[in-house]
């Protein structure tokens, strides 16, 4: 095991694809704080002289959270090139077949392979957040690690990158063809926002429903309308909820919504309050869906105000128990990857 | 050449879903041999040393090995196609190759490289290489570690007359050098007479014969080779009269087996009104013996 991870690390040092990806991986936090600087510039200034630019500790909170946490976005689409190209030459050269006849087993080999490419996803992420950091000291923003929450936030993160890590390295061994598991583990990382937004628009679960139902009815008999109906909990688990929720449940699919800062502009103007990072979460999946129907439905805002979804038990969540929500789901699909590609790659015939 | 044992199969079979490719392999490989796997395409040689390498399971059976096959490198092998980043050059394929047995860089790479004669490559890619060059390389990376034992699937395939040479006095030098015992196979059975010190018959996935080299000697029987018009209806004639004919072994051929005179055969057609436009005898020892042996066979 020791001479292929060190034949796996000696191949990654010597592969120009690393060094191009490490100074995309540096690259990017820096344009990152780049473009932050001329949304907030854009938002509280009317020239592009960044020195007088303004900022509220809003902003600078906003600034900062986003800024750190991008590579989740980012190094995913990295990867899912790295991975599938990188192990994929061993299959297209033939190569794997020498670790095999040297005598290595095939769990020496898949494990050495599994543990490198981990490896790599994190010394990228890595790489991300000390650039991050650097370009943030550097610029009006101002570095803040919010106490050091924020880097166990990144924690987190990778955690999850490294279970999608495992499970690129897995279709890497399962499938030959370098270009057919490339073209999968793209598809994945573009459809994780379609399954993200399946998991977090149906994050409601049958208790939240029935004590929001119970706040509606209690709120609804208050008012003396006639038109006004009763609370329909069925309605609320359709089809859609019958896909997404176990999504949500089951896969870290809610992670980029749950833990990280929205990309939107209404973000950057939200308040201290509103905008929360430091104790507590919102099930945002489920307070978007009720603040959309208080959109769509003029007469529920006499009925129930946003702020009353906070009394419902279970809506509001302390950021630690999501992340060790999230880092269970993790280390559990990390292992699910992992034994699925061994299991295949014991039995496969390697020509 | 002693006979210490240094690999046994025992009833090894292999099947892909229902189609069996082996059949209750016993083959026993003795050390210094050069032992010479033949049979036609398809017949289960490269799937024999599939198994023997690691790249496949058996479906059954099981491998002795007469040496510490958990060392790392104890066995090399060429399997069909090198194994080589085609990207890299000829000595970083080897350094790779160092690392996957464990072993420190040091002076024998280079001379490793010098043993196949590709020291002066540079930094020239495998991509860039003839196929006999990568055939050498290949052979170079399965020897790095010194290996006690060497599996060779086709390595003289698609080489010129120059590099079939250069690969045959290359394995003759390890064998004899190195003490390596090596299993081989090749479709150009009169290379593998040149090479072989014994045999492993081997005819729908089954095994038919194991023989030594003097057993392919003494023997062997001498065949002919005829091209006829009507070359069936000939061949059905031939038979009649009372030779060992049949047309499986070369297609399109009549094969004789047994000492026929030409110029009674040659007699015997034009009586019957045939034409032939070739006659050809046979004088390869093994090719004799392994078509005494599989086309005999389906005759009978």
């Amino acid at each position: 095991m020791v001479e292929l991870l060190k034949f796996e690390y000696y191949r990654i040092f010597k592969s120009v694809f690393w060094w191009v990806m490490a100074a995309a991986a540096a690259i990017i936090p820096v344009l990152t704080v780049v473009s932050v600087m001329s949304v907030l510039r854009m938002i509280t200034g009317d020239s592009f002289d960044y020195s007088d630019i303004d900022l509220t500790n809003a902003n600078i909170r906003f600034g900062n959270w986003y800024v750190i946490s991008y590579f989740y976005e980012r190094i995913p689409l990295i990867i899912a090139l790295f991975v599938p190209l990188f192990l994929g030459r061993d299959y297209k050269d033939g190569f794997i077949r020498n670790k095999l006849t040297a005598g290595h087993t095939r769990f020496e080999v898949f494990t050495s392979a599994v543990i490198t490419q981990v490896s790599v996803t994190a010394v990228l992420s890595i790489i991300y957040i000390l650039f991050a950091i650097i370009s943030l000291l550097l610029c009006p923003l101002e570095l803040n690690l919010h106490k050091g929450e924020m880097l166990v936030r990144a924690l987190t993160l990778i955690l999850s990158l490294c279970a999608t890590t495992i499970l690129f390295t897995s279709l890497s061994f399962m499938i030959k063809s370098r270009a057919a598991a490339v073209v999968l583990t793209i598809v994945f990382v573009f459809s994780t926002n379609i399954f993200a937004m399946l998991a977090t628009n149906y994050s409601y679960n049958h208790r939240i429903i029935h004590e929001y139902g119970e706040l509606y009815n209690e709120a609804a008999e208050k008012l003396s309308y006639d038109n006004v109906e009763e609370f329909d909990e069925d309605s609320y688990f359709n089809v859609g909820w019958y896909i997404g929720h176990p999504i949500f449940v089951l896969t870290n699919a809610g992670l980029g919504d749950e833990l990280l800062p929205s990309v939107g502009i209404t973000s950057i103007m939200m308040d201290e309050d509103a905008f929360s990072y430091t104790n507590y979460v919102y099930r945002k999946g489920f307070t978007n869906h009720i603040l959309s129907a208080l959109f769509t439905n003029n007469y529920m805002t006499y009925i129930i105000d946003s702020k009353d979804v906070n009394k419902i038990d279970g809506v509001e969540v302390k950021v630690s128990q999501v992340e060790l929500e999230y880092n269970i789901k993790s280390v559990c699909w990390g292992a699910i990857f992992y034994g699925c590609g061994y299991a295949i790659f014991r039995k496969k015939n390697i020509f | 050449m002693d006979n210490q044992m240094m690999l046994k199969t025992t009833g090894l079979c292999k099947s892909y879903g229902k189609k069996e490719v082996l059949s209750n392999i016993d083959i026993t490989i003795n050390k210094g041999d050069i032992y010479g796997l033949v049979g036609r395409n398809g017949a289960g040689k490269t799937t024999i040393m599939r198994i023997l390498t690691g790249l496949q399971m058996p479906t059954s059976g099981s491998i002795e090995y007469g040496f510490d096959n958990k060392r790392l490198g104890s066995i090399g092998s060429l399997v069909e196609l090198p194994s080589i980043y085609s990207n890299k050059s000829a000595e970083e394929n080897i350094k790779y190759q160092y690392l996957n047995l464990g072993l420190k860089f040091d002076d024998s790479i280079y001379k490793t490289l010098e043993f196949v004669g590709l020291h002066t490559t540079g930094k020239k890619p495998v991509s860039k290489f003839s196929l006999g060059m990568r055939q050498r390389l290949g052979i170079a990376m399965a020897i790095v570690g010194d290996p006690d034992l060497l599996i060779l699937d086709e390595p003289i395939n698609g080489l010129d007359p120059q590099g079939i040479i250069g690969v045959r006095n290359l394995l003759i030098k390890l064998n004899r050098e190195k003490g390596m015992t090596i299993v081989i196979s090749s479709h150009i059975l009169s290379e593998l007479s040149k090479l072989a010190t014994r045999y492993g018959f081997i005819d729908g996935g089954r095994i038919i014969r194991e023989a030594t080299e003097s057993d392919v000697e003494h023997t062997s029987e001498k065949i002919m080779l005829l091209s006829a018009d009507n070359f069936e209806v000939l061949c059905q004639k031939l038979v009649e009269e009372g030779y060992k004919a049949e047309v499986v072994s070369h297609p399109g051929k009549i094969t004789l087996h047994g000492d026929a005179n030409i110029a009674d055969i040659a007699i015997f057609a034009k009586t019957n009104g045939f034409n032939i436009t070739d006659i050809k005898t046979d004088d390869s020892d093994l090719e004799n013996f392994y078509v005494g042996l599989v086309g005999g066979k389906q005759n009978g």
